[in-house]
């Protein structure tokens, strides 16, 4: 093999191998379980953590790629099932201090154009002025407010989620999946999963609960990558 | 016998045929706006993103009584392949991926379906993608079956996860740096006639 292949290979095998050995990450799990207050994937976390290597991230400003990155909201309808619709298209960038992670931040935009659910027709029910109203309110932003280390490659993240016009304050509980040079982009790259849960209604958005469920939980992973120099980003 | 006696073990017996009727098998046709069967893989050890298939079509038998004799079947249209980037569903359609020109569905049927404890259970069947079957087994909860709220329907909810390996369906491509490995959360309401 050559050596140039073999430096490509290395970090992607690494970080491929750092996501094999970490816990489920948290969307995995969320559906299936009967309890959803058990499903905390903390305890798991614990357990496990002193097998977990740090991942080591290069500090820098990354530029979330839209086409990596989903936003998952799912909600108990009826206690039958629990549908999702996904946000996309996000737009944004992801601060990464190595060395000083409360200097880390995220500042990121979702437009409701993104929006996607299972039919069309629920899609345009839910940016409709009944619900999410795009046409008085176009996008959702979360702008972090403080970033705290909690744990081998983990972190929380508070922040101002806006919704609708509505502010309020959102904690996210985030893993740091991997970071290296992106193989094909060949710039550093970085990944992230991350979930809260929200209730809807805090938002002006609480229209048929309890039936179908006030509390959302919301499941983001997102890759970023550092825009080369000299390249419009994305 | 006194015809009071007669009146009350009448009733009794109509009581046990209601109730024999009502623990018998159950069809339910799966309703394709509450049905969500979402693929997620890894993509570099960076992210985890998902695709979801929608306009699931299919019936669910199930019998509370005898679980072992409940069954599962369903059709996934390729046309409701959504990976929340257009650009990528493209990719996804032509033939390195689904090749959906050539094989516009997948199905799943179940060959055996077992009880675990509480509302856990095991369902076996064979799952065709690409026009390749596999055995796949899915954990499965019951979520709750009840009449429905709004209509009195009679109504049941599942979620049920399973793992595959994309390269068994001859869509290894890109593997192992984007996972081999597909995780598969579904959720689904499925309903009876009205009685």
């Amino acid at each position: 093999m050559k050596p140039d292949v073999r430096l490509l290979l290395l970090p992607i095998a690494l970080t491929v191998a750092l996501a094999a050995c970490k816990p489920a990450p948290p969307p995995a799990e969320a559906p299936a379980a009967p309890t959803p207050s058990a499903e905390a994937a903390a305890p798991a976390a614990t357990a496990t953590e002193a097998a977990v290597a740090p991942i080591v991230a290069a500090s820098g400003t990354y530029k979330i790629d839209p086409s990596h990155t989903n936003v998952l909201v799912s909600w108990n309808h009826f206690g039958f099932s629990n549908p999702s619709i996904n946000f996309g298209d996000a737009d944004g960038a992801i601060v990464y201090n190595a060395d000083d992670v409360a200097a880390s931040s995220v500042e990121v935009t979702l437009p409701i154009s993104g929006l996607s659910a299972l039919a069309t027709d629920f899609k345009d029910h839910l940016t409709s002025a009944d619900w999410l109203d795009v046409a008085k309110f176009p996008s959702a932003t979360f702008k972090s407010t403080r970033v705290q280390a909690a744990g081998t490659n983990r972190f929380t993240v508070d922040g101002d989620l806006t919704v609708k016009g509505v502010t309020q304050p959102v904690t996210l509980d985030v893993t740091l999946n991997g970071a290296g040079e992106h193989p094909m982009r060949k710039v550093p790259a970085i990944g992230f999963d991350a979930s809260t849960t929200l209730k809807r209604s805090d938002f002006g958005l609480g229209g048929y609960a309890p039936a179908v469920s006030d509390e959302v939980k919301v499941h983001i992973t997102t890759e970023a990558f550092v825009p080369a120099p000299g390249t419009p980003a994305g | 016998m006194s015809p009071a006696t007669i009146r009350a073990s009448l009733g009794l017996a109509l009581a046990a045929v209601a109730a024999s009727v009502a623990a018998a098998p159950v069809t339910y046709e799966i309703d394709p706006s509450h049905t969500d069967v979402i693929a997620q893989w890894n993509h570099l050890g960076f992210s985890n993103p998902t695709l979801h298939f929608s306009q699931v079509e299919g019936r669910i038998v199930y019998d509370a009584e005898n679980v072992a004799a409940s069954s599962v079947e369903v059709t996934l249209p390729m046309s409701g392949l959504n990976s929340h980037v257009a650009r990528f569903d493209e990719h996804l359609r032509k033939a390195d991926f689904f090749d959906v020109a050539k094989f516009p569905v997948a199905t799943f049927r179940s060959t055996a379906v077992e009880a675990l404890d509480g509302q856990r259970l095991k369902v076996a069947g064979e799952l065709t993608l690409k026009g390749i079957t596999r055995p796949v087994v899915l954990d499965v909860v019951l979520n709750k079956a009840a009449p429905h709220p709004r209509d009195n329907r009679p109504t049941i909810g599942f979620d049920a996860t399973t793992h595959l390996l994309r390269s068994e369906f001859g869509m290894g491509r890109g593997a192992p740096a984007v996972s081999d490995e597909v995780k598969i959360r579904i959720t689904t309401e499925a309903q009876a006639a009205a009685d």
